[in-house]
């Protein structure tokens, strides 16, 4: 329990300091160093009483220490930092509650390429891989990187004629690390062409007309990556050595070469 | 020596680093924290320019130069955006309250020059177009600096499948707007029954939607451009359709296509 005469004195010294935890903290000093000093009078065998008025007195008049200290201690940055810590807390709080909406909207769930395309098909004996490729090749634009990251061609056998009929499949990822670009369907503006010279009209280009063309839908989103399954409407390229899937509108060229040699299936 | 009250307590190095550095400190914080709240919320556009530009990208198409920003009952959407480059007429449908610009993304409409004169209807999406508020905005750029006005005359016609098909004509003049466009803006004439001419308004609104690109439907155009002194300068007769064409030109393309297949 602080004496009375020093909590008095140290309440009239720091009174101008007008932010309270700069006041608090040089009331605690200046206590400190009072009860210090009544600390060693005491040790030299001076009665309590008289010590503690001559540790009053050796500290001085506190008004104009008052005036001295309040000018020292401005209140502008410690208002600035209190104000500064609250705000941060509540942005923090925001940004959490928004966070957890966010990867609530993550995708979940396995790779339905792997599955759809590939590994349940191996079971069914009606349809036999014939290629399976790795192409990874990529083409950027705008921000957005297109990548081919696996090609599948299927042959199966028409149920009414028993001629060989063939499929290919393949997903695209599409990537953009903008957090704020938005997310693209561009895909479907996409035609192809083979190295034989067969056409694949684009997605939008091909309704109403039965002629080869180049489908597909996002089948998993990320927030910086859709990956996309595609398919060839029409596939008639299975003697080709190439496919390249195109878009050209608007100055931009973007081509990307599935190179179909290689790649054994089955 | 005794130590200070405030002195024991946990993180006390904290005092020894100056305020105004600890302030900046925090403002730092504040600014990474405030980002990620951004991109956590979807990363919005703060203005139209931004969200038009954004799509620009997502459509691979663009920078074009933005013409004007127009206000528009089309849905949802509220502004019509209008730009171009030298290919291409590009119109953007967004929503825009009376503080922010929505997170949700607009329409974008990609409609490539067609000679001297290039017709692009505002897109309308569904059944966007009510009774009440079907007024489609149809945008008419010229690369004919000498002319200052245009009449655009438009035949929408009700598919032959429907019971007793009716046809609607539209006679419609319009002044430069400054911006150096035309805007004509379709809307009932009662040629029809009003719920039939809002169909076909909403039709001529679809053609320029990628999802609506098998509809099918076609409407012959024809804009006539007028100098100052009320001469003719130019008349270019068109039709209005949907990406894929109409049907019977669909299974023209596709016999066309199988010729020059495999």
């Amino acid at each position: 329990m602080e004496p009375y005469q020093f909590a008095v004195w140290c309440d009239r010294a720091v009174e101008k300091i007008a932010y309270r935890p700069d006041r608090m903290a040089v009331r605690a000093e200046l206590l400190d160093h009072m009860e210090e000093k009544l600390a060693d009078l005491a040790a030299q065998g001076k009665p309590l009483r008289e010590a503690e008025a001559e540790v009053v007195a050796a500290m001085g008049d506190p008004v104009p220490i008052a005036r001295d200290l309040g000018r020292l201690h401005r209140p502008f940055w410690g208002y600035a930092l209190r104000a500064t810590r609250w705000i941060l807390v509540l942005c923090l709080v925001a940004m959490v509650v928004s966070a957890l909406g966010f990867v609530d909207s993550w995708p979940k769930g396995e790779d339905t390429f792997a599955q759809g395309f590939y590994e349940t098909d191996q079971a069914d004996s009606d349809r036999v891989c014939t290629r399976d490729l790795y192409p990874d090749v990529s083409a950027t634009s705008d921000g957005y990187t297109f990548t081919v990251t696996r090609a599948v061609e299927w042959r199966r056998e028409n149920g009414e004629t028993g001629q060989p009929v063939y499929d290919f499949y393949f997903t695209v990822a599409v990537f953009n690390p903008r957090p704020w670009a938005f997310h693209t369907d561009i895909l479907r503006e996409f035609s192809a062409v083979d190295s034989l010279g067969n056409h694949y009209a684009a997605y939008w280009d091909a309704e109403n007309k039965d002629i080869p063309h180049v489908r597909g839908n996002p089948v998993r989103t990320g927030y910086f990556t859709i990956e996309h399954n595609m398919w060839l409407s029409g596939y008639v390229s299975q003697e080709a050595q190439w496919i390249e899937l195109r878009y050209q509108r608007a100055g931009r060229n973007l081509v990307l070469r599935i190179d179909l040699e290689g790649g054994e299936g089955t | 020596m005794k130590r200070g009250r405030y002195q024991n307590r946990p993180l006390a190095f904290l005092g020894r680093i100056p305020r105004p550095v600890r302030v900046l400190g925090n403002l730092a914080a504040i600014a990474l924290v405030v980002f990620l709240w951004y991109v956590f919320e979807g990363a919005p556009a703060l203005n139209l320019e931004t969200a038009f530009r954004r799509a620009e990208k997502a459509e691979l198409v663009g920078p074009s130069e933005i013409l004007d920003v127009i206000p528009v009952s089309l849905g949802s959407y509220n502004r019509l955006l209008i730009a171009e480059d030298a290919e291409a007429v590009i119109l953007y449908t967004h929503l825009v309250s009376q503080t922010t610009v929505s997170s949700m993304s607009g329409r974008l409409v990609y409609q490539e020059k067609t000679g001297e004169v290039t017709v692009v209807p505002a897109p309308a999406h569904g059944l966007m177009l009510s009774e009440e508020t079907a007024q489609l905005p149809v945008v008419v750029v010229t690369s004919l600096p000498q002319a200052v006005r245009a009449q655009l005359d438009l035949e929408l016609k009700e598919s032959d499948w429907e019971e007793s098909p009716g046809s609607v004509h539209i006679s419609l003049t319009a002044e430069r707007e400054e911006a150096g466009y035309f805007l004509f803006t379709v809307s009932p004439t009662g040629q029809l029954p009003t719920d039939r001419e809002v169909s076909l308004i909403n039709e001529l609104g679809q053609t320029s939607l990628k999802e609506y690109a098998g509809i099918g439907v076609a409407f012959p155009a024809t804009v006539r451009l007028y100098g100052a002194d009320g001469q003719l300068l130019h008349t270019q007769s068109l039709v209005i359709r949907s990406r894929a064409g109409d049907y019977a030109e669909g299974q023209a393309a596709q016999s066309e296509e199988s010729g020059a297949g495999t």
